[in-house]
C-alpha cells in the first residue's frame, strides 16, 4: 500500500469540524468584569494551599488552648483566708467630742 | 488594551481560539477561550505587536491554558514524544471526521498543538513557533512526526485505494453540507 501523501491527509483532517463558538461567551468574559467587588464576597472563592491551610489551623488551635489555662490558673477562693466584712459596722448614735489639752 | 480593544479582538479572533481550545482539551474549550480574554482584558497578558500577529498571540495563551489542563488532569501521559509511534485505529462504526478528531487528539500534546495550528488555524511556520515559544526547526520536526503518526492511525480508512479514503470524505463532507442546509434558517449548528 502506498503511504498516505499530504493532499490525502489534509483532505481527511478537513472532515473534522469544530462546533460553533458558544453565544454565551462573550458575557462570560465581558459580563465578569461588570460585576461589582461586594459581589465576590457573596459568590467568590479562594484557593488556599494546603500547608497554609495546616498553618492557619495549628495557629487557631494553639490561641484556643493557650486562653484555657489562664482561666484554670486563676485562683480560686480559699477557705482559709479571713475575710472581713463590713456589714455589721454601725455609725456612732451619738459623738462625744472631748478635748484634751497639755497642761501647762 | 483598552476595553474597546480586546471587545474588537474577541469579535475577530473568538471563533480561532473557541475552536483550537475545543480541538486540544473539548471539556475545557469554554473556560480556556474565556480566560484567554480575561487575561486580555486585565492586562494580565501583554500583545507586542512586533513580537507577531496577535491572533498567534491569543493562540498561544490558549496553547498554554489547554497544556496546563491535560496536564492538571492527568491527561498528558508520561511518553518519549520523539519515541511515540501511533497504532492504526479501528475505524468500524465511526464517522470519517470523529475518526479524524480521535485520531489528532491521540497524539501526544507537543505534536498535537502544532499540527492544530498548522493545519487548521493555518499559521505559518514562525506563527507557530512563537505561539509554542520554540524554534522553527523543532515546529517543523514535531509537525513532520505528527503528519507520520496520523497516516500511521488512520491507514485504515484507506483499504488499499487512495480514492476511497476521497470518497469517503468528500461524503462526509456532503453530509454535513446537507444537514446543514436542512437545517431551518435561524438555527446554527
Amino acid at each position: 500500500m502506498e503511504p498516505m501523501d499530504d493532499h490525502e491527509l489534509k483532505q481527511l483532517a478537513s472532515t473534522w469540524k469544530a462546533p460553533e463558538t458558544p453565544e454565551h461567551l462573550h458575557r462570560q468574559v465581558f459580563g465578569a468584569q461588570h460585576s461589582s467587588w461586594w459581589a465576590w464576597l457573596f459568590t467568590g472563592n479562594i484557593r488556599v494551599p494546603v500547608p497554609a491551610c495546616a498553618a492557619i489551623v495549628l495557629l487557631l488551635a494553639w490561641l484556643a488552648f493557650d486562653r484555657q489555662p489562664e482561666v484554670a490558673s486563676a485562683p480560686a477562693p480559699s477557705s482559709n483566708v479571713e475575710t472581713v466584712t463590713l456589714a455589721d459596722f454601725q455609725p456612732p448614735a451619738e459623738v462625744q467630742v472631748k478635748v484634751v489639752r497639755d497642761l501647762p | 488594551m483598552t476595553r474597546a480593544e480586546v471587545e474588537r479582538a474577541f469579535t475577530a479572533h473568538k471563533d480561532a481560539v473557541y475552536r483550537f481550545a475545543w480541538r486540544m482539551a473539548p471539556g475545557a474549550a469554554d473556560d480556556i477561550a474565556q480566560e484567554v480574554f480575561v487575561r486580555l482584558l486585565r492586562g494580565q497578558a501583554r500583545f507586542d505587536e512586533a513580537r507577531g500577529s496577535l491572533r498567534g498571540f491569543l493562540l498561544g495563551i490558549a496553547r498554554n491554558l489547554a497544556l496546563q489542563h491535560l496536564k492538571s488532569n492527568a491527561r498528558w501521559e508520561l511518553i518519549d514524544e520523539e519515541q511515540f509511534v501511533a497504532s492504526p485505529f479501528p475505524v468500524d462504526g465511526f464517522d470519517i471526521g470523529e475518526l479524524v478528531g480521535r485520531a489528532v487528539r491521540a497524539l501526544p500534546p507537543l505534536q498535537r498543538d502544532v499540527f492544530i495550528l498548522a493545519e487548521y488555524e493555518e499559521l505559518s511556520l514562525e506563527e507557530i513557533a512563537r505561539a509554542v515559544d520554540t524554534n522553527v526547526g523543532a515546529v517543523k520536526s514535531r509537525l513532520h512526526r505528527a503528519r507520520e503518526n496520523l497516516r500511521r492511525m488512520l491507514a485504515p480508512l484507506r483499504s488499499g485505494s487512495a480514492s476511497r479514503v476521497a470518497e469517503r470524505a468528500d461524503a462526509s463532507s456532503a453530509a454535513r453540507r446537507s444537514t446543514k442546509a436542512d437545517r431551518p434558517a435561524g438555527l446554527k449548528e
